[in-house]
């Protein structure tokens, strides 16, 4: 009754109402977590517990743009508090701050897919990585994008100067798919004759699907309030490129997170789900810039003149008074997202008032409406972009307005439809697969 | 003309099920978005022809459906008055483009009045389903959909 009082309070009964239904795997006692010895108790309705799949309201009171979306961006929350919870046991999420999360603890793709083409190693082993290595300066691996730049996308750079980095990671069933099928090199997957299914996750069953996680990071610096970033001391790994002199060098940083996509495969979603989320200062809203605020990614005194355009190729950091990428976020985040992530803030500051994790926001989630209608579900919302993962892609502006245009405007379920393997097979909406090499013998 | 009206005229025009046109989980608004060219006023609409199509449609809508193509033949389509406008209607459904009003759609005489209405109405013209193809750049196939046959829809 306690915890009733308190949170109706903190973001009033029919919120809360909709999101403890909503939320398929709620613990129904509220956590406790500790610090072994540490005897400051915290007390949270916010659960460890990944859901399985969406829970909607009854058909009956099932609107597209108010309850169903909320029920997927509850989905979304849900998935990435249980993701950014504490990995290690007895602690809540943010309760010092900051933590190390369980996400981080996935594999991560070259750990699956090795230069080697050999057989990964087994999930319990390599998985819990100490430290991060941070390679991927475009949103896909380097054999996809890195600095070549398809679509005219990436790379990010932030108003240091820096590069961001990118990775990726899949949690243990999208992984033992991979390994089981023997996908995880190029021969394995052109003598795979099935079709390529990951496993669904299911509220009946109460089993989980693949889900799959893709972090961008950017180095902490000059004008950075760390204490707003989930932040890690990463390996930051610069490639060869020898037409330009650069020589293969690694070095050590602090690095901010600064977007979070959760692609999650569901029995009622199997084109996924898509959840992504971003620092709060990471870019303006297009036309609201917010005077006198440090951005990540935008400068007030710069202009809109390269607004959301890739900067000039390949980017140097070295040399000075470059101007880095300006990015705004052309499509708002939706009112009822915004409302349900002031929400859930409250519930991590009431946690402890420096957590991290307050300074997240959920963007949008993307889900099929129809997924038997089409391969693609007809998803909805029809376009949705996170400024650090999908920067350039987000429309463009034409007379003021912003303007998207289908198949090149940013969609998640529209773009990973077309994931193939190397055999010449849909790839079940991941491109991971492509990113496989062949045995070394 | 409402939004209501407008989506069961179309039915009637284009014999696709109102629900097809106008889903109950509508993701991308071409109902809406196709309703309003109708109020756009660079597209030029007497106002008069407009009130009469609406009016006629009413008048008709209740007709049961062995008898309702019929009466939108007679009523709608053989009537030099509003036969234009209904023609054009059906051109936005199946092509997402609006053309001029006082021209003959197949001349392409009015660059500045013949428009896509918009990059969503072009995509989702009916026009590609019914041909089993889909516009230029934008599949929702699956890779290797290519290799197969088109479907094409039933045609009674």
């Amino acid at each position: 009754m306690k915890k009733i009082n308190i949170i109706t309070l903190l973001i009033g009964f029919g919120a809360l109402a909709a999101y403890l239904s909503s939320s398929s795997c709620h613990n129904p006692k509220p956590l406790t977590g500790s610090n072994n010895g540490d005897s400051t108790h915290v007390t949270t309705p916010l659960s460890p517990v990944m859901p399985f799949d969406v829970t909607l309201p009854p058909p009956p009171q099932r609107v597209l743009e108010t309850t169903v979306r909320r029920g997927f961006d509850l989905f979304s929350w849900d998935s990435f508090i249980a993701l950014c919870w504490p990995s290690k046991s007895g602690q809540v999420i943010g309760q010092f701050g900051d933590n190390a999360t369980v996400w981080e603890t996935y594999k991560k793709n070259y750990q699956v897919f090795l230069d080697s083409g050999q057989k990964p190693q087994p999930w319990d082993i390599g998985s819990q990585t100490k430290e991060i290595f941070l390679s991927q300066i475009g949103k896909t691996p380097p054999e996809m994008t890195a600095i070549f730049q398809p679509f005219l996308t990436g790379p990010l750079i932030d108003q240091n100067g820096q590069y961001c980095r990118f990775e990726i990671a899949m949690n243990r069933e999208m992984f033992e798919y991979i390994n089981q099928h023997t996908l995880y090199n190029i021969e394995g997957q052109r003598s795979f004759t099935d079709t390529v299914i990951f496993p669904e996750g299911n509220n009946a069953t109460k089993k989980y699907g693949a889900v799959m996680v893709k972090a961008s990071w950017k180095i902490l610096g000059a004008g950075d309030d760390t204490s707003r970033f989930h932040k890690v001391k990463a390996i930051i790994h610069i490639a060869a490129l020898p037409s330009r002199g650069i020589k293969d060098t690694s070095y050590e940083a602090w690095v901010g997170l600064v977007g979070l996509h959760i692609g999650t495969k569901t029995v009622t979603s199997p084109q996924w789900i898509w959840s992504t989320f971003e620092q709060v200062d990471n870019v303006p809203d297009f036309g609201k810039v917010e005077k006198g605020k440090h951005y990540n990614f935008y400068n007030e005194a710069a202009g809109d003149k390269a607004l959301n355009k890739a900067p000039v190729q390949p980017w140097n950091p070295g040399i000075k008074g470059q101007i880095p990428s300006q990015v705004a976020r052309l499509t708002p985040i939706y009112t009822g997202t915004q409302a349900l992530n002031d929400s859930i803030h409250k519930l991590l500051v009431a946690i402890n008032p420096r957590n991290v994790w307050q300074y997240y926001e959920l963007v949008g989630t993307q889900w099929p409406v129809h997924p038997a209608q089409s391969n693609t579900g007809d998803p909805f919302p029809v376009y949705m972009a996170n400024a650090t993962l999908e920067t350039y892609d987000q429309g463009t502006i034409k007379d003021g307005k912003v303007v998207y245009v289908p198949g090149v405007t940013s969609s998640c379920i529209d773009c990973h439809n077309g994931s193939t393997t190397w055999g010449g097979r849909p790839a079940d909406f991941t491109y991971l697969l492509k990113t496989a090499k062949a045995v070394k013998k | 003309m409402t939004l209501d009206e407008f989506v069961s005229l179309s039915s009637a025009l284009t014999g696709y099920p109102a629900s097809t046109l106008k889903p109950a989980r509508d993701t991308q608004m071409i109902a809406q978005t196709l309703y309003e060219q109708l109020n756009l006023p660079s597209n030029n609409i007497p106002s008069a022809q407009l009130d009469l199509l609406t009016l006629v449609w009413n008048q008709i809508s209740g007709t049961p459906p062995p008898q309702l193509e019929a009466a939108v033949k007679e009523k709608i389509i053989d009537n030099l008055a509003i036969t234009r406008l209904a023609q054009n209607i059906i051109y936005l459904w199946f092509f997402g483009i609006w053309y001029d009003l006082s021209k003959n759609p197949a001349s392409f005489t009015s660059p500045n009045i013949d428009h896509v209405v918009s990059p969503l109405a072009y995509k989702n013209g009916l026009v590609w389903g019914e041909m089993g193809a889909h516009p230029m750049g934008f599949s929702t196939g699956v890779f290797g959909y290519w290799e197969n046959v088109p479907q094409l829809p039933a045609i009674n």
